[in-house]
């Protein structure tokens, strides 16, 4: 009789498991976003950035998905175009995604994140660098903003170069990112007791920088900050090599991502970015290391990239669909939740983001924003690789 | 710092009006416009970059460059004008042009990425530079500078001492006459597309030996200001594409100078309406009306 009981019992305890099984295997799968430039003029970016969120994807499905079910990205391409952004934003709205990871540029950002609002839909952006535009609850961006980017990098800096007192300010004004940058780059030239000699501006289809330069070197500075995308920054420094002008150049940023370092040649010699993290190992992050191996062997394997792929940021992405998973996880949120419920709590679980400790440490700001401390990067521009300007024990640690 | 930004500025200007002397050597003579050249002029960088890149000399690469959008000019010819000749075609033409534009730059990322394509020069070639009383002058700009007007001077022997510039007078006058008189209109618009198509390959090479990179946004940059040098210089003629050319070089170069940078891409599209308001066929459309007649 015991036996019988035990054989039933056993027999419906597997029978359990076994529903179980397949219901795990056919839920439905929840759908995410993805709104990258993957072709046209960023394309470079659509690459490097969805090959992390790719990464991270595999990586939860691996481990089981979310409450059973796997995560699918639909990707679109806005072709780094703002008005293309918010068109696809609406799409995949309309799709019935839980969220969205992006868009990539300044200008995209500030233009989808009151959509997301709206709309009622969270997204994810972790690329853009102009203040102030993230709106929460439904928009959130996990990457520093260039308000506190910039003034670790200016900071780092002047560690580096404590001689340098008489700057430069240049950079593309029609660009947010870039007008961003170049306010942000005058408040913490200030704050580091640095002489601004000038703002020399330009417009995104400067064509020409030779009298951008003269004028420059004309007023004779120590060094010059600049920020704008590398399709200007790149003309801006070949055109300094030109001119022979070789005086140290601060980036804001918006170069230490992308393929700048394969295209620079050595017009990059006087180059410098900011970024919170290279190719290189990092001190203290034992989490770093492993994801640029996997990184380096996914697009020389996937993409078009030129080796070494620039791995900077594109953590970010990877960190992105983790956050999204895990909140999900927590919410108990599956491929079968009402859209409009996932949608919800996920919102919900951005706004009780506190610190994500990924590959990179996140700090969610009030602001909607996250800090990560930025350091000072120098261009390797013979083995076309990033590296820290200063050395692990000199550079600025989290508070 | 005047007199250097004069010479940056009369550089990029002899730039602009190499590539508005295709365009306006076009417009003479069909009477419609070309949005493809600005892209040939993109392309012919690419071209002299990668011939570069093969360890070739410098005038090996000028010369594909030359001979490879000379010959795209003659498949623009074909594909977007030939069939589109009478005058109520005008908006067809330019329409497939500009199509032929976009394929144009879609094939270019397709073949070399959308990124900037770096030049493989010696980098001394393009720093080495000349100062004389204080004016720091790189040879590389000097060099630019000679040639542009050197290939002017001899487009305008070829325009008006040869038989083929007499034939593209000709045509440019009035195609039905020309024809009458025996000329070849379709030899001689190929003749056109091939030279003009050439001249704005040689000037994506020169700008990639300035700037050291090509990438395929310059066709929509700096070959499109094109455009307004010849309206500016006056649609159809080579003198007022020259003047043109250099006078919105000029007028870029002064407005980074004067701290005016943020407009300063607006400036050559400023000055072509200003002009355009005072001489609305352009500052020598109306010379060559009054020459006509």
């Amino acid at each position: 009789m015991t036996l019988r009981r035990t054989t039933i019992a056993l027999g419906a305890a597997l029978a359990v498991l076994g529903a179980s099984a397949a219901m795990a295997q056919t839920k439905p799968a929840i759908k995410l976003g993805a709104i990258m430039p993957m072709t046209g003029f960023g394309a470079t970016y659509g690459d490097l950035f969805y090959t992390g969120i790719a990464m991270g994807v595999d990586d939860v499905n691996a481990k089981g998905g979310v409450n059973g079910s796997k995560i699918e990205v639909k990707l679109e391409d806005d072709q780094l175009n703002a008005q293309q952004s918010v068109l696809l934003f609406r799409k995949l709205v309309s799709d019935g995604v839980f969220a969205v990871i992006g868009p990539v540029s300044g200008t995209s950002w500030e233009n989808v994140a009151p959509i997301a609002n709206s709309l009622k839909t969270p997204a994810v952006n972790f690329t853009a660098i102009k203040p102030g535009v993230t709106v929460k609850p439904y928009a959130l961006r996990t990457a520093p903003a260039a308000d506190t980017s910039v003034p670790d990098g200016v900071k780092e800096f002047v560690r580096k170069y404590p001689d340098i007192k008489r700057i430069v300010i240049t950079g593309d004004v029609q660009e947010a990112s870039g007008a961003a940058g170049i306010e942000e780059f005058t408040k913490a030239a200030k704050a580091n007791g640095l002489t601004i000699l000038d703002t020399v501006e330009y417009q995104t289809r400067t064509t020409d920088f030779a009298p951008i330069v003269a004028k420059i070197r004309g007023l004779n500075p120590q060094a010059v900050f600049s920020c704008s995308l590398v399709p200007t920054t790149l003309p801006l420094v070949k055109e300094m090599e030109t001119q022979g002008f070789d005086k140290p150049l601060l980036d804001c940023g918006l170069v230490g991502a992308g393929n700048f370092i394969h295209a620079v040649g050595s017009a990059g010699k006087i180059v410098h970015s900011m970024g919170f993290a290279t190719n290189e190992p990092d001190a203290g992050n034992e989490a770093r290391a492993p994801y640029v191996d996997a990184y380096l062997k996914r697009s020389a394997a996937t993409t078009k990239l030129p080796q070494p792929a620039n791995v900077s940021n594109t953590n970010l992405g990877y960190d992105a669909v983790h956050i999204l998973a895990q909140i999900m996880t927590q919410k108990g949120i599956d491929g079968t939740t009402d859209p409009a419920k996932a949608r919800e709590a996920i919102k919900d679980g951005l706004a009780e983001l506190k610190d994500y400790r990924g590959v990179s440490l996140i700090r969610m700001l009030p602001s909607g924003d996250a800090r990560i401390i930025n350091h000072l990067l120098v261009a390797d521009w013979q083995n076309k690789v990033w590296k820290y300007g200063l050395p692990a024990d000199q550079r600025l640690k989290m508070e | 710092m005047l007199a250097e930004q004069i010479v940056n500025g009369l550089v990029l200007g002899s730039m602009y009006a190499l590539i508005a002397l295709g365009y306006t050597l076009v417009f003479g003579v069909l009477d419609k416009l070309n949005f493809a050249h600005g892209d040939i002029f993109m392309f012919g960088g690419f071209v002299g970059v990668s011939v570069l890149a093969l360890g070739a000399p410098l005038w090996a690469g000028a010369v594909a460059a030359f001979v490879a959008c000379g010959v795209l000019g003659l498949l623009v010819e074909l594909v977007s004008f030939r069939k589109f000749r009478s005058h109520d075609a005008q908006v067809t033409a330019a329409l497939s042009s500009l199509a032929c534009s976009i394929i144009l730059i879609d094939a270019t990322q397709k073949v070399w990425g959308t990124e900037p394509v770096a030049l493989t020069l010696a980098t001394a070639i393009r720093t080495a530079s000349i100062t004389v009383e204080g004016l720091r002058v790189a040879w590389v700009n000097i060099g630019i500078l000679a040639l542009t007007l050197l290939l002017m001077a001899a487009l305008y022997v070829l325009i008006v001492r040869t038989r083929m510039g007499r034939n593209i007078r000709a045509v440019a006058d009035s195609a039905v006459a020309a024809e009458l008189l025996g000329i070849d209109v379709t030899r001689v618009t190929q003749q056109t597309f091939f030279l003009a198509s050439g001249l704005a390959g040689l000037a994506g090479v020169m700008l990639a030996v300035r700037t050291g990179f090509v990438t395929t946004e310059l066709g929509l940059t700096f070959g499109i200001k094109a455009l307004a040098v010849m309206a500016i210089g006056g649609m159809g003629d080579l003198r007022g594409a020259v003047v043109g050319g250099l006078l919105a070089g000029l007028v870029e170069a002064m407005a980074t100078q004067l701290g005016l940078g943020k407009f300063g891409d607006m400036a050559v599209w400023l000055l072509m309406i200003l002009v355009l308001l005072v001489r609305p066929a352009g500052l020598f459309g109306g010379l060559r009306k009054e020459t006509r007649a």
